[in-house]
Parts: C-alpha cells; structure tokens; sequence
C-alpha cells in the first residue's frame, strides 16, 4: 500500500518501491492498538483544590475524548473531602460514561496527593458515577493527580479494519492504478507538454490518471462483492441472503460466517473435506477418519434407510435401497488450552456449517458415542441431493 | 488462510514504527503528496500513526481489576473484573473460565494472582505466554503495580519472576480494590 497523491483511500495492502504497508504490518498495527485501547488510562486530571476557599482548579486534563480541561469531571471540595462526578450530565460532550442510557461501564480509579506524595484511597458512590476521598485538611490547597482507567470501549481490531485472512493486493499492492495511468499518460504525450512535475498539465494528468484509477477500482470491487469473503459495499446483502447473525460480533468475522455459509463450487472429495476442515480448525484440528460404506452395508452409526439405523423417510426406492455410497466421518481434535465453549462453538457452529453445505449431511452430532475422546458427525443424507 | 502479522504481540513491548510498516524511509507513491486531504492518506500521516502506536503499546498496562472481597475468617473474592490487552473485560469470582485472566487464591490474609494456565518456564525463567488474535504467542511478566482500596491497601508485591502478584491485609469486609499491573 503505497501512500500520497496517486493512492487515494482506500489503501491497498502491499509493499513497493516506496515502502508501502503490507498485510502483515497492517494485521499487526489493528491488533496492538485494540491491545492498547483496551488497557489505557481513560483520564488523568491534575487539580489544586483549596480547603480554605472551597475551590478547585483544574490545571490539566487529558481523557480520551480530548484534552481540553472544559470536559474534565466536575471537581468540588469541601473542607473534608474532595468529590469528582463522572456523570456525563456534567460533562457536556465530555467523559462516556452513559448514564443515560444506563449502560455500566467497569472502572477503577487512583488520586495521588501531589503535594504530600500521598495516595488517597477512594470511595465510590452507590450510583458508580460518582468518587470521593478525603482532602489533606482544612485550610490547605492542595495539588492532586486523578487516573481512572475504564471499559470505556470494547476494542476489537476488526475497528481498524484488521481480519485474521487480511492479505495483500495483487493488482494494487505495489502500484496503484492511479500511478500505473499517470505514467502511460505520462509517457503518452512525451515532450507535447511540459513535464513539469508543478505545471498545470501535470495536475490536469494527475486527475485523469485518479479519475481513471477510480473507474478500475470500481470493476475490481464489483468482482470482490460477488464472494461475501470479498466483500464489503455489500457484506450487508450477503448477511441477509445467508441469515447471518451479526449482533456483538466483529465485521471480519461476520464475514468468515458468510463465507462459510455460501456453497463451495470445489467436488467435496475427502481431500478437500478434510482440508476445509483443518483451515476451520487450526491447531485443533488433528484428521478426519473417513468410513466408507457400500450401498448394500453401510458402515456402523450411519443412519440412512430403513434397513440401517435411520428414518424410513430417506429410503429412496420404497425397498430399503440406496442409491449412493454411504459414509461417516469421525473428526479428531485436540482441544489444548481452548476452552470448552470456544469449541463446541466451533464444532458444533462453523464446522457443521460448512460440512452441511459441503456434503451436504443431516447434522446427526454425538460427542459421547466415540471411543476415540472425538465426535462423530453422522452423514445420512450423504448423497440425496445428487440423486 | 490466516494471516501472520508481523513483529510480536502488544504485550512484548517490541514494537516499533516499522513493525507497522512505518520504516522511517517511507515516501508518497511517485513523491506526488496528497492531492486530496479527504481522501489521500501521505507517508507522514502513516509515520506519525505507526510511531504513535508503537509508543502506546510500550507503556499501556497489561491489565486492570477491580476486585471485590469478603471477609469473615480469610478473605474471599465475590466479583472480580479484568480487562487485559489481548481480551475482552472478564468479570468472575475467582476462577475464570479462559486461560488468560488471573486466578485468584487466598494466602492467610493474602490474595495471589496467578496465571497458572498460561505461564511457562524457559531457561528457569517464568514467562507469561499469551496469543493475539492471530495465533502469536508472546512472551511477558508482571514488572510493577499500584493498588488502592477505602480499606486502606496500597501495597501489592510482585514474585521474581513476574508470574504472580500477592496483595496482602485484605481483611476489610466489602473492601474494593483497584488495581493496575504494568
């Protein structure tokens, strides 16, 4: 992802002879700053509070949404005690803590006695919006330094456009189309002009070149919304057509489950099956044993017709016959430090979408019956939809 | 296929600017700076943000929490909420249901926060190992913290080996405590 003039947003990922930002870099920039968004103070305020005039001064003030002092808490003082609001009420458009809304967001806080080198220990109001420590005395002012640190947002790198899958432009990455146009404008009309890289032509070849850029950028992105793992000007299409949940859950991930749920055009050979689940899993993912039944036997555990364990519904012919291969498949996995929730949501939700638009199979899940400490994904309609 | 980001975690404080791509010869594609402001994005924006971050993540905290105890005969913990770098806030009793979130057990009139799940022993060293997103682990340790509670606390001692972290005297019933490790 070059930068500059002939690299309009959006960027594009890559590297090029002027340096450009790649995948990598970019994946690792999202994710460090949802670490540090997370952890960062949200506001430090320094005040002098004056137990004699019961007045308080703010002399400094930096919180997340500005550093302008007029939207620090509301400091007051008495002789005894020393009280901050962190209502927005009155802030203005100051501290988001939403008491309006009713929202609770989680935090702590630290004041510091400047003067004495003192830490007060603090006491929270009922309310949470609302702290109070004991002043130094009466008739003494007093400097004193605030830090409150809170769930004020739930970082996710997904804000900064990070993905798990981000990769690098083939066609942008190193060179932008609008660059690639300049230069064969450039070059198009030679010494016609002047090549003044400052005089009018230039600036009149450099909005061509945009313009042209542009309309390439737009065939591009028409390709890349017919996949919903492409896609974003209609990511919200796909979420409907594939009735995707997407409440609390990260754009990229909204995404994936997309992908996942659109139907795979590749033969689902076990080759295939098997790689599509492993990139599903990860580390997880240990192999799939494939058994492979005849039509007249079909392998233990698989429910099919009536002849075999399973629903008299699925007998093709009326007379117990079966007119493809019947199969199950036992996929191993090694759970490691993942914990049980991270994998029956994965088991029992990504990997049964796919494998269910990929065999297709009734989801027939036992996680008790193996002997292997796996599950068995029961295939019963293995086949059905080809017939 | 997932994406190996460049450089370590957050927590590993190793980032620079060039982690990000940031890499100080940076320069407008063709030296054409931006033509739109709205719509263009020049190396020295990308330097200052890449710089400003790799600052950010050297001294953010590692966690935060904010923990509540009981006391009749030792002290017990009733709610506990942590928020880390590499996760959401987590808010539990005592054990939590990941790996990544300190455990908390009573030592007399002490609490210990420990990371049993996740720290390992390298060289003789304790290291606490944690993944990003992505799937890196990286390697880090305690290295100070700052307590405070109406009850009065205001020490919290960190082991050796930055794996675990003691506050002791918490023997005030419905004291709050408010802590930060670096």
């Amino acid at each position: 992802m070059p930068f500059g003039g002939m690299a309009p947003l959006p960027l594009r990922l890559g590297t090029c002879r002027d340096g450009g930002m790649a995948a990598a870099q970019q994946s690792r920039l999202a994710s460090d700053m949802a670490a540090a968004d997370r952890t960062t103070p949200a506001i430090r305020l320094r005040f002098v509070a004056n137990t004699s005039t019961l007045t308080v001064y703010v002399t400094s003030y930096s919180g997340r949404e500005s550093s302008d002092s007029r939207y620090a808490p509301l400091v007051t003082t008495t002789a005894s005690t020393i009280t901050i609001a962190l209502a927005e009420a009155t802030n203005a458009a100051g501290f988001d803590v939403d008491v309006a809304s009713g929202v609770s967001y989680d935090w702590i806080a630290f004041a510091v006695d400047v003067t004495t080198g003192q830490r007060k220990p603090i006491t929270v109001a009922s309310d949470r919006y609302t702290l109070s420590f004991a002043t130094a005395g009466a008739g003494t002012a007093h400097t004193y330094d605030l830090t409150l640190y809170g769930s004020y947002s739930t970082a996710n790198m997904g804000d900064y456009g990070g993905d798990v899958a981000k990769r690098d432009s083939i066609t942008e990455g190193a060179d932008t189309f609008a660059h690639q146009w300049y230069r064969m404008l450039l070059s198009a009309e030679g010494s016609a002009y002047s090549t003044s890289d400052s005089s009018i032509r230039s600036y009149e070849l450099k909005a061509h070149a945009r313009a042209l850029g542009t309309a390439q950028r737009l065939s591009e992105m028409l390709a890349a919304s017919s996949n919903p793992g492409t896609s974003d000007a209609l990511l919200y299409r796909w979420v409907k057509w594939l009735k995707v949940q997407t409440a609390n859950i990260p754009t990229w991930r909204v995404r994936y489950l997309c992908e996942l749920r659109c139907g795979d055009t590749e033969a689902p050979d076990d080759d295939y099956i098997s790689a599509g689940v492993s990139e599903i899993l990860g580390p997880v993912f240990n192999s799939i044993l494939t058994n492979l039944g005849t039509l007249d036997s079909p392998p233990t555990g698989t429910h099919s017709v009536d002849t075999t364990p399973g629903d008299t519904l699925f007998d093709v012919a009326g007379t117990g016959t079966w007119r493809s291969p019947r199969a199950n498949i036992t996929i191993l996995v090694n759970q490691g430090s993942l914990s049980d929730e991270d994998l029956v949501s994965l088991m029992s939700g990504e990997v049964a979408i796919w494998l269910d638009n990929n065999l297709p199979s009734s989801k027939t899940w036992d996680w008790s019956v193996s002997t292997l400490g796996a599950f068995t994904l029961g295939t019963s309609k293995l086949g059905m939809a080809a017939l | 296929m997932a994406t190996t980001p460049t450089g370590l975690p957050a927590w590993t404080r190793t980032a620079t600017a060039a982690t990000y791509g940031g890499d100080t010869g940076k320069r407008d594609l063709g030296g054409i700076g931006k033509v739109n402001a709205k719509t263009d994005v020049g190396a020295a924006d990308w330097l200052r943000l890449c710089s400003d971050c790799a600052r950010a993540v050297r001294t953010a905290p590692l966690f935060w929490a904010r923990i509540t105890i009981a006391y009749s005969s030792a002290p017990s913990v009733t709610t506990m909420t942590v928020q880390p770098m590499w996760g959401d806030a987590e808010t539990y009793a005592g054990t939590p249901s990941g790996d990544y979130v300190p455990t908390v057990t009573v030592s007399g009139t002490s609490l210990v926060l420990a990371f049993p799940d996740c720290t390992e022993t390298v060289d003789s060293v304790n290291w606490l190992v944690v993944p990003d997103e992505f799937g890196v682990s990286g390697s880090c340790q305690m290295m100070a913290a700052t307590v405070t509670s109406p009850g009065g606390i205001d020490t919290a001692t960190i082991s050796s080996n930055g794996t675990v972290l003691t506050i002791p005297g918490c023997t005030t019933d419905g004291d709050v405590i408010s802590l930060v490790v670096f």
